[in-house]
């Protein structure tokens, strides 16, 4: 077993109260993460990919369910697990970092009392135990006078800060696979610099793999090795950052790319993918991209282009190759 | 966004705010009602348990001779009908207000905050029997409801607790579920899920301490509301006639209203007192906890 991660075919749907179709949120999605990797998931909003992490880690809201598909870990399909099961893993094997750090931690407990909390949820040392090693992974994220942070609540500290303490916390059991939710959204950009460092840090450490879920495709070169995009549910292109930043082949992708803000000649407005993502139970026929698409032909709109290997494992959904 | 960027990750953000109870000994400061009502409720309570040495008489001895005398040097409130010293009746009279305060309105909080998270954080069948049984006592007029409890089971201090929990739960409860819907909704609380954090520890260990000031200000204020629910059931004729509460005590005194107005005076307005000092805690409470009522 090569990937840590392996997600074959996910099928994720929702239901809606009044209507007896369910919305499919994520349609057929094949994506793995190899051991000790980082990969990049992007797309942009609405587009599956807070869904797709969220069924790996089985926290799927009350109206979702996967429909069908495999969600290995290490080679053991964790959709086989009972619920008790699955809760071992998370926070354990698996740990996941969220976008809003301003809220992910629960106002009236202190710090200390979280992140302890989390350590102790998944091994049996003792409460000083625990601490200790609290205080370590505190210590190890960057958080300054760890010890004296233990006993601070969440709004004593400042967002970057916070994000510091998602993240010791989630590495604190030495997971397998760390799933990051746009980790740095919320933050400003000198902020994001050092988390992504302090991310990249720790995994080179520890040889943890992570699941990198953005719509900054900045962060995915500065941080990722290989990158799936997602349009609508879907995978459309897959393939190494290098390969993907010199040579993208789907139009989405390259309207992402041109949409990058960086040294435009002054006076060139930034440029816009046209259209908006297609409703979930209006979904186009054909190609799913195809009414935003400048390239699109006859055959784009009523037939659908598979998720086919245009050289060297680099993976596109679209007919012109 | 400041320039300095290691500043302000270290030191500048960090806010001098402590958390509730900083904001409520700050509260203390300015609001001088909620301290005087503080004051107050500790006077009370301190009258409540050293009662045999502030009265010099014993609230039940009969005393046929000096009945229904105006204050005095020897009886600084009076005496009763049935020769009873006033002011010892006062004075032991606030174990029994306080007792009646505190206890159905612990009862019916621990009740109302366990159904209302149930109702809250299983939802679906059991949300909607516990929340209907809480309409149903919602929409009874309580006076009616807890004379009809008094009546069943009889008269006496304990079956008044049961009356007066059987009231109280239901708001609780309902104010517990609309906390406990909106707050597992938060990310905090994914986070936690996603930390592998057991169903029972989420509802308990963070869902609850956030409900905690909602349910310190409740708590305060159903105190109140349960020493008046006495006094008018005393007054009424159904509550305990052996207690000396202050509800009886105006309820006996009401005959001699003009020519002894002492009767009613004294623990009418030991009433009055105790529940305001509470309301005035309560609101206090309220306005300080309010940051973290919405929260
Ligand atoms: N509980 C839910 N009930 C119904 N639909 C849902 C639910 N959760 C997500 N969806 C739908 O699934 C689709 C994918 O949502 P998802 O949150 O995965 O997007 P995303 O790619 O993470 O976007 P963002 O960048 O905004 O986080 C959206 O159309 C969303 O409306
Ligand atoms: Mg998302």
């Amino acid at each position: 077993m090569n990937n840590i991660l392996e997600i074959r075919d996910l099928i994720v749907s929702f239901a809606s109260d009044g209507r007896k179709e369910r919305a499919v949120a994520v349609n057929g999605v094949s994506l793995s993460v190899p051991k000790g990797g980082i990969v990049g998931l992007v797309g942009e909003s609405g587009c599956g990919k807070s869904v797709t992490s969220l069924s790996v880690m089985g926290l799927l809201a009350d109206n979702g369910r996967v429909d069908s598909g495999e969600i290995l870990l290490d080679g053991e399909d964790l959709l086989k697990l009972s619920d008790r099961q699955r809760r071992d893993i998370r926070g354990n094997r698996i740990s996941m970092i969220f976008q809003e750090p301003m809220t992910s931690l629960n106002p009236v407990l202190t710090i200390g009392h979280q992140v302890t909390e989390a350590i102790r949820r998944h091994s049996d040392m003792d409460k000083a135990a625990a601490r200790a090693r609290a205080i370590e992974m505190l210590d190890k994220v960057g958080i300054p006078e760890p010890e004296k942070r233990m006993g601070n609540f969440p709004h004593q500290l400042s967002g970057g800060m916070r994000q510091r303490v998602m993240i010791g916390m989630g590495m604190a059991m030495a997971p397998e696979l760390l799933i990051a939710d746009e980790p740095t959204t919320a933050l400003d950009v000198s902020i994001e610099a050092q988390i992504l460092r302090l991310m990249r840090d720790l995994q080179r450490a520890g040889g943890t793999s992570i699941l990198m879920i953005t719509h900054n495709l900045g962060v995915v070169a500065e941080l990722c090795d290989e990158v799936y995009v997602m349009y609508a549910g879907e995978v459309v292109e897959h393939a190494d950052v290098y390969t993907l930043f010199r040579e993208c082949a789907h139009p989405y992708t390259r309207g992402l790319m041109a949409s990058l803000p960086r040294m435009t000649p002054k006076g060139k407005r930034l440029y816009n993918i046209p259209g908006t993502v297609p409703n979930l139970r209006a979904m186009p026929q054909g190609c799913r991209f195809a009414p935003r698409c400048e390239y699109a032909t006859e055959h784009c709109h009523s037939e659908k282009p598979a998720l086919k290997d245009i050289g060297g494992g680099h993976l596109c959904r679209c007919f012109r190759g | 966004m400041s320039n300095n960027k290691d500043a302000r990750l270290f030191d500048a953000e960090i806010q001098p705010n402590d958390g509730p109870l900083a904001s409520i000994l700050h509260m203390f400061r300015v609001n001088h009602a909620a301290l005087l009502g503080l004051i107050l409720i500790l006077l009370i309570i301190l009258m409540a348990i050293f009662a045999p040495f502030i009265a010099r008489y014993d609230p039940n001895q009969l005393n046929l001779i000096e009945m229904r005398k105006p204050p005095s040097p020897a009886h600084w409130f009076g005496t009763d009908d049935m020769g009873r010293d006033v002011f010892a009746r006062v004075v032991y009279g606030s174990r029994t207000s306080l007792l009646i305060g505190f206890v159905p309105s612990l009862i019916s909080l621990i009740l109302g905050t366990v159904l209302g998270l149930l109702a809250g954080y299983v939802g679906g069948r059991v949300d909607d029997l516990i929340m209907r049984l809480a309409d149903v006592v919602l929409a009874f007029p309580s006076l009616l409801l807890a004379m009809v409890v008094m009546y069943t089971l009889g008269s006496s201090i304990l079956n008044m607790f049961i009356a007066l929990s059987i009231i109280n739960w239901a708001g609780t409860a309902r104010v517990v579920r609309a906390q406990t819907l909106s707050i597992k909704e938060t990310e905090f609380v994914e986070a936690a899920r996603s930390m592998g954090v057991s169903r029972l520890s989420i509802v308990f260990k963070h869902i609850l301490p956030n409900c905690l000031p909602n349910l310190i200000v409740l708590f305060t204020l159903d105190i109140p509301g349960a020493i008046m629910w006495e006094s008018s059931m005393s007054f009424l004729g159904v509550g305990d006639p052996n207690a000396a509460s202050w509800g009886l005590m105006v309820s006996q005194g009401k005959s001699y209203a003009y020519m002894c107005p002492w009767l009613i005076l004294a623990p009418g307005i030991a009433i009055l007192v105790t529940v305001m000092a509470f309301n005035f805690l309560g609101d206090g409470l309220r306005d300080a906890m309010d940051p973290y009522l919405k929260s």
